[in-house]
């Protein structure tokens, strides 16, 4: 297990939705350093920063203002620097297409926001462990498809 | 490992194919030394004792999962704790440790992987997965993958199938 | 080929109609001829018993010339009498003549020439014997006895020539005998040919007469039939709005029916048939589709349809489809036969349901968005909400009062129904959006995929979901039918009785559709039927009906919660399959839901 902390961005316009991201995280016993946008375009003003750290997962919520987790998903797999970041899509829809969008555009998990705190945790845990392992465990990182969907 | 071992003037025997022992132990010097010049070749020194187990275990595993296809994980745990002549219990507390995964899910993982490579690169069809990965029926075979990725097989298949076309074909989405 | 085969038909009818016309010439000519011969054996052998006859006068002419002779000589032997003498040498002179006669009679009968022969050869010594007796008497009377003599011999060969005579008048009767019966067999028989050759006659005439009466009849039949035909099909055409042209290409002549005329808002024959006076009343603009709809015709020689707009003699505008066709006749000649429909009503009924088509669609779709959008809304907030109670739940929940305690369960309750409710709502969107899918799908697959997001709910129930068979595979709309599964199956293992585990089992079988309840199922289709049952509470029958409505539920939240919509979606899906749902309950045994779906 890694001594250093995890680094994690989330993207969402939600407040509510914030304070709870950043509450499950740190029931969950990891070290995480969060940091939160408000919409697409801070987020990819702040990853195209030249010499930025780049963070360990990135978590985008879909239907964000000026500009949406699809697009900077595409975005951030189209940029060779950002190409092969952990990406995670948050998001309250979960229609079968914007699922499968999702992966087709690059994303490694799908997360449909749960409606219960436990639920949450139980979900970001899963996410954490699954890049621990695919990172660690050496598995592809085209192989890193999933879709969680705790309740 | 024989050349710089050599070189640091340590006394090892190899014992095992991948498995070098060290009679005796390094001095500090020594071992900054290796530390650094294997560095080189991106292999690293693991210290950790528990690490180390965890990794063996993790080998095992692989071994079965990509040599030997047999799998029945209960019979894997028992035969594995016996190849290390410690208790089961034990070896899996220190996986979960180590690698945040119990053994069971870590095998469930390794074959899944195994099965997107399968479909993936070998082109097979669920049957012939299914059947390659010891599972008892296809639908076996979906069942856990729904499980363990959240997707069928069939879906996971048409991403990996639209994302290769939207590499070939950057303007289509 | 039908053409075809009516011409070889009828070739083959007229060769008949030859072949006998022929055959009975032949036959008439034939009975003819032997009634010709019949007719002139008939003369013959009433010639050859006339012949005999003769032959009968001749030689009594013969013996009584003779007679007269012998008689004329002893007169003048008796008398001197010179005129006896002038009449003897005439009556030799006779007699001559008479032997003359018989001989060319006899001439062709061997046997009676030989005796005529001897008769004359008896008559000459005869008469020479009489030519001596009268020479000596010139020299003298004496010798009495030579002149005795010669008259014994004289008349010895008289008597002999009669016998001869006699001889050949015995044999010419026994000719005649024969001749006569020839002739009687001949006069007996000649009425029996003629007879023959008339009935024969007669047979074929009554037999071409029955042939032309029947041809007759028949014609008569068909004309008259035709006739009818002709009504009918002038009516028909003024019922249906159509007409008929007909295009004879070789002469170039155009014929219209009667509702031709009438179509265009004339009388029939109001005007001459041809292209131009047609082109009048279609429409300036579409008139070139009329030209190119014939070349098409003439081009394809497959059926050619062409839509043009005509303007009746009113001044009505009027929607026409013609259907053009190119055909040989009999005869190798062609035309281009057509059907013109005046579609007007039509056409204005179909755009006015084109219209409310769109506006249904434009409609459905909105409803469809704002169903969708107003579930996904408010799942939003719920969510949230949802989250927040969790929160509380597991933070602080403690340390509220009793009261808030309650309020705050209250709350959660509500949340989880109104959370359901949005869930079921978009569900029941989804099952009935416009663009339904249908694929090849094994059910037992769908059935699993059930089970699988029912997992929680079974473990949780101590639930067994089985199936006894094996699902078959069939067209349908995948996750509709999974839907299905999920709603049915969940509500069998909610609506369980208290103390046992539930047990929910899946069956299916084909049927026809003589077995679906109700008169609504085609009878000579086969279903699927696919029955799913369980050990639950059940429920009385005659909700079995009610079940099936939009929020309509058996039990109160209180003991069991439920949105009344998944039945509805179910019934919703079978519909979209063409198919029927039917549920049987019975109060604290189980219930069983049937689903028939068409193969």
């Amino acid at each position: 297990m890694e001594n250093e902390p995890l680094e994690i961005l989330l993207a969402d316009d939600d407040e509510d939705d914030r304070v709870f991201f950043k509450e499950a995280l740190e029931e969950i016993k990891v070290k995480t350093i969060i940091s939160f946008f408000e919409d697409g375009l801070q987020l990819m003003n702040y990853l195209n920063q030249p010499g930025v750290r780049l963070p360990n997962i990135v978590f985008l919520d879909l239907n964000m203002p000026i500009k949406g987790g699809m697009d900077c998903l595409i975005e951030i797999r189209k940029n060779n620097r950002l190409k092969d970041l952990a990406i995670v899509i948050y998001s309250t829809s979960s229609t079968d297409e914007d699922i499968e969008e999702a992966f087709v555009n690059g994303a490694n998990i799908y997360i449909k926001k749960p409606n219960d705190f436990s639920a949450l945790k139980a979900s970001l845990t899963q996410v954490i462990n699954l890049n621990w392992q695919y990172h660690i465990l050496g598995f592809k990182k085209e192989n890193f498809l999933f879709k969680i969907n705790h309740v | 490992m024989q050349e710089h071992l050599d070189k640091l003037e340590a006394p090892y025997e190899i014992t095992r194919i991948g498995d070098i022992e060290l009679n005796g132990n390094l001095t500090p010097e020594q071992y900054n030394k290796l530390k650094l010049s294997i560095f080189k070749y991106g292999i690293e020194i693991i210290d950790n004792p528990s690490i180390a187990i965890a990794n063996r275990i993790k080998e095992v595993i692989i071994e079965m999962v990509y040599l030997k296809d047999q799998l029945p994980s209960s019979k894997i745990s028992a035969y594995i704790a016996n190849s290390m002549n410690l208790s089961y219990s034990y070896i899996s507390k220190v996986f979960s440790d180590v690698t945040y995964s119990s053994i069971r899910n870590y095998i469930i993982l390794q074959r899944i992987e195994r099965a997107k490579q399968l479909i993936i690169e070998e082109k097979l069809s669920l049957t012939e997965v299914a059947w390659k990965l010891n599972y008892s029926s296809v639908a076996h075979l979906s069942n856990q993958f729904k499980k363990t990725t959240g997707l069928t097989p069939t879906i996971f298949q048409r991403i990996i199938e639209r994302r290769r076309n939207k590499e070939l074909n950057p303007g289509n989405n | 080929m039908f053409k075809e085969m009516k011409s070889r038909n009828q070739n083959l009818k007229s060769m008949v109609l030859i072949a006998v016309f022929v055959i009975s010439i032949f036959a008439l000519l034939f009975t003819a001829g032997i009634s010709y011969k019949q007719i002139q054996s008939l003369s013959d052998s009433e010639n050859s018993v006339l012949h005999s006859y003769k032959i009968f006068v001749e030689l009594e002419r013969l013996n009584l010339y003779c007679a007269t002779a012998e008689t004329n000589q002893r007169g003048y032997l008796l008398t001197r009498d010179s005129t006896f003498l002038q009449t003897y040498y005439n009556s030799l002179d006779n007699v001559h003549q008479a032997y003359i006669n018989l001989k060319i009679l006899i001439y062709s009968d061997e046997i009676q020439s030989r005796n005529l022969d001897s008769l004359h050869n008896l008559i000459n010594r005869r008469f020479y014997y009489a030519a001596n007796v009268l020479k000596k008497d010139n020299d003298s009377i004496q010798t009495s006895d030579f002149t005795k003599t010669l008259i014994i011999n004289g008349t010895s060969m008289m008597r002999q020539a009669r016998e001869q005579s006699g001889k050949m008048i015995n044999e010419e009767m026994r000719l005649l005998k024969n001749r006569e019966k020839a002739h009687k067999e001949n006069t007996n028989f000649s009425p029996v040919t003629l007879l023959f050759t008339v009935a024969l006659s007669l047979f074929f005439f009554i037999l071409a007469f029955n042939k032309i009466n029947q041809d007759l009849k028949s014609t008569n039949k068909i004309n008259n039939q035709l006739l009818i035909n002709n009504e009918i099909f002038e009516h028909s055409e003024q019922i249906a709005n159509i007409s008929n042209w007909c295009w004879n290409m070789e002469e170039n002549t155009l014929s219209f029916s009667f509702n031709h005329y009438r179509l265009l808002g004339c009388n029939p024959d109001e005007f001459d048939p041809t292209i131009e006076n047609f082109m009048q009343f279609v429409h300036p603009d579409d008139r070139h589709i009329v030209v190119e709809g014939n070349q098409r015709a003439l081009d394809d020689l497959s059926a050619s349809v062409s839509n043009f707009r005509v303007i009746r003699k009113d001044g009505e505008l009027r929607y026409f489809n013609s259907i053009g066709k190119v055909i040989t006749d009999s005869f190798g000649k062609t035309f281009i036969i057509g059907v013109n429909s005046d579609i007007t009503e039509r056409y204005h009924k179909d755009k006015m349901l084109e219209e409310k088509l769109a506006d249904l669609e434009r409609s459905n779709q909105e409803l469809t968005a704002f169903n969708h959008i107003a579930s996904h809304d408010l799942q939003e907030p719920l969510r949230k909400i949802q989250t927040f109670i969790s929160r509380i739940r597991d933070n602080g929940f403690e340390n509220l009062t009793a009261n808030v305690k309650d309020y705050f369960s209250g709350i959660e309750r509500s949340t989880l129904k109104m959370h359901k409710f949005i869930e079921d709502l978009l569900l029941y969107s989804r099952a009935n959006k416009a663009d339904k899918v249908f694929e090849m799908a094994d059910l037992n697959i769908l059935f699993e995929n059930a089970k699988q997001e029912l997992s929680h709910l079974i473990e949780e129930n101590d639930a067994t979901v089985i199936s006894s068979v094996i699902l078959p595979v069939h067209q349908v709309i995948p996750f509709q039918i999974q839907q299905l599964f999920i709603n049915i199956i969940s509500n069998s293992i909610k609506y369980r009785s208290a103390n046992i585990p539930p047990i929910v089992h899946i069956n299916s079988s084909i049927v026809t559709g003589a077995e679906i309840p109700g008169t609504m199922a085609d009878l000579s289709m086969n279903f699927f039927k696919i029955s799913i049952s369980d050990n639950g509470i059940g429920f009385e029958q005659k909700y079995s009906e009610k079940l099936f409505s939009l929020f309509y539920r058996l039990h109160k939240e209180k003991e069991y919660s439920g949105t009344g919509i998944g039945l509805s979606i179910c019934k919703i899906i079978v519909e979209n399959h063409k198919g029927f749902i039917f549920a049987e309950g019975v109060p604290n045994i189980g219930s069983t839901f049937t689903i028939y779906l068409p193969v």
